[in-house]
């Protein structure tokens, strides 16, 4: 019997970096992203300006690229002077700590609530789809201008705001993927092994849906960064003088028709973020799926 | 000598159907006031078409689902009062899709050494040991220890899948469409492999499986289900050469055996297999009876033992000659 | 040769991966007569489905197809552009699959889609549509054909939806039916009267039926002719009972004897087993693709690639060097 067995062959799995060199999406997500956070990371090091000092002499300075663009503020300066490139540079900080801290506050609440209601089914899956319904029919942005208008604007504010409000479609994804793996004859057999309830969800289950989790993550991150624009933007987000990008539009959206770079970069590096963000993520699922690894 | 190692004996396991949020539940049947004893050294298999029962009443053996009503015991303890580890170490499933049954983020050593790590062990050596040597035991070879399933093929996961069953040794072993999902030649693989180890471990199987070829070959004694019952269960000679009970008798005429001076048999049942929500009166199987009787739809049969087996009909009860008389 | 319903010649089916062309089917002659069951039995993976979907042109789109002939009526259809074939699939060729609900759309009634067939294929309407659906209902053996017309696919069982999938096939009366595990999906009672009822069906219209499978029993009791695959080649064809009553291929006579058979077999003894695996067919093959698991295996088996030869008797054929004689001492 056990000659039977000899002649087949062993796939040996291409390593992890590998299949993720041959994927574009995660290759140029991943660069991006690095880059923004490495540039997060060494702020104080890179910036060539304090971004809160004003320099009410040097207000509305073009970018270098500017026939009256000078090599002194690469990207110009704002309507106080500040230098934009510091403060994008700085931004880039803000950007990230809302979008991590959102995506992990709400991640823990939507997994917790939707894989629970997954692998428990019944009473436990009815509160959780009610709770699921009634956060559908809250509008976002309306209740988290509301709460901001009434605890007041700030970082830690946005942040728990966003957490507390952004965890639906976690418990939505958590709890249709963990359905799926439930049904698995693994489970079955991990019970009948004696596998405690926590160690069939710990070592069976979350293994098995971790790349849903961690593609919602980073559509959750970007959507997180989205909205702190969208907020700080009408002026209940992050408060100034923090120099938040999507405050940066804000306060540009003024002098938009004569200074459009203004809105334009830090639009820009938005944009950036946010798809190299969902890049990654899609890539992500894509190359760590099991039926992937040969 | 006998050691009786499962006991069943008036199991009924009833699950509610949903039918919408204004309609109510309706009840569902699975397994029906079910006994059956299970000797050490036997292999009983349970068959049936989808439908009637049969992984339900697995499931039940295994502590997966309890029973609504009845009593279980294993080796004589109740099932019950038998605690999660102990009850793992006594009882133990294979199952029918090797691409399902092994958790595929992670490695064969893992997966087969899992079940001792739950049980407290926690010294590696002695696991890895115990691991490989029951890869050895099911002709596994050790450089897979580190593959992962999806670089395995159906045969190999499905001796995976037994070894992680037999690690601890256990005394019984649940094996639900062991070899369906598998090709003619692994099928035969696998077949001999379970045999093997069930001589050279002593093991009781139960086996649950719609290939009666397959169950002639390898069971000692045939339960056949239909909608939740047992309606014969007779040992496998018996069952196959003189078959009482007309459901029998039709799943045998729908055997297939591959030879080609003979046709396709016509079997004769008509109508589909029944609802379980919404079964028929009295004996469940009279729509599609050939000896169909005016009182098989009013009254069930009560069972007795004719000849060698256990059967389930009017056919047999006294009540035809009474009719008759 | 005019006479064959379907004439397949020198099939080929190519399948490009990363990391080479995946040989799926390698060379296959296959013909069927009216009145004809020719069941290709093989393991998974040894390219019978594929060869179905081949020949209705069904193929994946990244799949090259080559051919040498394909008749269909003796009218060669090889140069047939898509418009052409779609008018002859479920026309002139039936098709039935393993799982019926992939085939029936879940959105129309099984009334619906069978008038809307008839209308596409057979320009019928209305009415007799209507009329011509209710009856090949009844055809298959289905009760209250009138009511079954206004259900949903997933309103029937699976045995059910097979019959309604057999009907749809025969409303435009096909020469040729090919039916790609049309059982596998159901219990061991369906199964046999499914079978039974294909068999009937086609001798009243006269069809060719070709039936792909993998169980040796299904094979036994219905065909009429049997082509065995292994690794995208045939390497036995036959009659039924030449197949399994005298087969000459070593992979014929490891498939019989890894079966159980009631009466047959011992209870409890041993099956025959074919050890190792199917090799891969990726890149470049030579000599014959079952030598790794062969117990016959000569040096001769692997220098050069194996032509079918015929048997005894001119209608069987194999596909391997060795002496029949040689081989009976080892069986």
């Amino acid at each position: 019997m056990a000659s039977s067995s000899k002649s087949e062959p062993v796939k040996i799995a291409a390593p992890l970096w590998g299949r993720s060199l041959r994927h574009q999406g995660v290759v140029i997500g991943a660069l991006i992203v690095a880059m923004v956070v490495l540039i997060a990371l060494c702020a104080p090091l890179i910036a060539p300006h304090d971004p809160y000092y004003q320099d009410l002499l040097a207000r509305l300075k073009p970018p270098v690229w500017d026939d009256r663009g000078s090599w002194d503020h690469i990207l110009g300066t704002d309507h106080l002077g500040r230098d934009y490139l510091s403060r994008l540079i700085y931004g880039a900080r803000i950007s990230l700590l809302i979008g991590i801290g959102a995506a992990l506050i709400s991640g823990l609440i939507g997994t917790i609530m939707g894989v629970m209601a997954g692998y428990f089914g019944g009473r436990v899956d009815m509160v959780v789809t009610f709770l699921i319904t009634v956060r559908l029919s809250m509008p976002v942005v309306l209740v988290a201008l509301a709460v901001v208008a009434i605890v007041g604007g700030s970082l830690q504010v946005v942040i728990m705001v966003l957490g507390l409000l952004l965890w639906d479609r976690f418990a939505v994804v958590m709890r249709s993927s963990t359905l799926q793996i439930r049904s698995m004859d693994y489970v079955a057999a991990a019970q009948a092994v004696g596998c405690s309830t926590t160690r069939v969800l710990m070592t069976e289950i979350m293994p098995n849906v971790v790349n849903n989790l961690i593609v919602i993550a980073t559509l959750e991150m970007a959507h997180a960064i989205i909205l702190e624009a969208a907020l700080s933007f009408l002026g209940l987000g992050v408060q100034p003088p923090l120099p938040s990008w999507g405050l940066m539009v804000s306060e540009g959206k003024d002098m938009m028709l004569f200074e459009p770079w203004l809105i334009t970069i830090p639009g820009v590096a938005l944009f950036l973020l946010v798809l190299s963000i969902n890049l990654l993520g899609d890539g992500v699922r894509d190359i760590t799926a099991p039926e992937n690894r040969n | 000598m006998t050691e009786v190692m499962i006991n069943a004996s008036g199991v009924t396991r009833n699950f509610s159907i949903s039918r919408g949020m204004f309609r109510g539940k309706q009840l569902l049947r699975a397994v029906n006031g079910v006994d059956l004893t299970v000797t050490r050294g036997e292999v009983l298999a349970l068959v049936g078409e989808s439908g009637c029962g049969k992984t339900t009443l697995a499931k039940i053996l295994l502590g997966l689902l309890p029973q609504t009503t009845g009593s279980v015991s294993l080796c004589g303890t109740p099932i019950d009062t038998v605690p999660r580890l102990a009850l793992a170490r006594m009882i133990q499933p294979i199952f029918q899709d090797p691409y399902s049954s092994l958790n595929p983020r992670k490695s064969i050593g893992s997966i087969i050494g899992l079940p001792m790590r739950v049980q407290g062990e926690n010294d590696q050596q002695l696991i890895d040991r115990r691991v490989e040597e029951t890869m050895d035991l099911v002709g596994l070879p050790p450089r897979l220890l580190n593959a992962f399933p999806n670089q395995l093929s159906g045969g190999q996961r499905q001796r995976v899948a037994i070894a992680r069953a037999l690690v601890n040794r256990p005394q019984i072993v649940v094996c639900d469409e062991p070899t369906s999902a598998l090709d003619v030649s692994v099928q035969s693989q696998i077949l001999n492999l379970l045999n093997d180890l069930r001589q050279e471990l002593n093991l009781t199987y139960i086996i649950i499986s719609h290939n009666l070829a397959v169950v002639e070959h390898i069971a000692s004694r045939v339960a056949v289900m239909y909608l939740g019952r047992i309606v014969e269960q007779a040992d496998t000679a018996s069952l196959f050469q003189n078959p009482q009970h007309p459901y029998t008798r039709a799943l045998l005429d729908s055997v297939l055996t591959p030879d080609p001076h003979l046709g396709l048999p016509n079997t004769q049942l008509g109508a589909s297999y029944p609802n379980p929500i919404d079964p028929p009166s009295g004996c469940a199987f009279h729509p599609r009876c050939v000896n169909a009787m005016p009182h098989c739809a009013a009254r069930a049969p009560s069972g007795q033992a004719h000849k060698a087996a256990y059967v389930e009909c009017h056919l047999y009860d006294g009540t035809e000659t009474a009719k008759a008389g | 040769m005019t006479d064959h319903v379907l004439n397949v010649k020198n099939l080929s089916v190519d399948i490009p991966l990363a990391d080479g062309v995946l040989h799926a089917v390698d060379g296959i002659d296959i013909h069927v007569d009216r009145g004809e069951t020719l069941c290709i039995v093989g393991e998974s993976g040894c390219g019978k489905s594929l060869t179905s979907l081949a020949i209705m042109d069904l193929l994946p789109k990244k799949a090259i197809r080559t051919l040498a002939a394909l008749d269909l009526g003796g009218e060669s259809i090889l140069d047939y552009s898509e418009r052409q074939m779609s008018d002859i699939r479920g026309n002139r060729m039936g098709m039935i699959f393993q799982e019926p609900m992939t085939s029936l759309n879940p959105a129309f009634t099984i009334g619906n889609q069978m008038v809307e067939t008839l209308h596409r294929h057979r320009n019928i309407s209305g009415r007799a549509a209507h009329d011509l659906a209710k009856h090949m209902l009844e055809k298959v053996g289905i009760t209250a054909a009138a009511q079954r017309l206004n259900q949903y696919p997933h309103q029937l069982s699976g045995g059910l939806r097979q019959r309604v999938m057999i009907a749809m096939t025969l409303l435009c009366e096909p020469e040729l039916i090919i039916a790609d595990e049309p059982t596998t999906a159901l219990d061991v009672t369906i199964q046999a009267q499914i079978l039974l009822l294909l068999q009937e069906l086609q001798t009243e219209f006269d069809m060719g039926l070709i039936l792909i499978t993998h169980d040796l029993g299904v094979v036994a009791r219905i065909a009429t002719r049997v082509a065995v695959m292994y690794a995208g080649q045939i390497v036995e064809q036959g009659t039924v009972e030449q197949i399994f009553d005298n087969p000459m291929h070593p992979y014929t006579r490891g498939l019989m004897q890894c079966i159980p058979v009631p009466g047959k077999t011992r209870p409890g003894e041993p099956l025959g087993s074919i050890p190792g695996m199917v090799p891969s067919l990726i890149g470049r093959f030579t000599g014959c693709r079952f030598a790794d698991r062969c117990s016959l295996v000569t040096d001769a088996c692997r220098s050069d690639d194996i032509a079918l030869r015929d048997a005894t008797d001119a209608t069987q054929a194999y596909r391997c060097i060795l002496d029949p004689r040689a081989m009976a001492k080892v069986a």
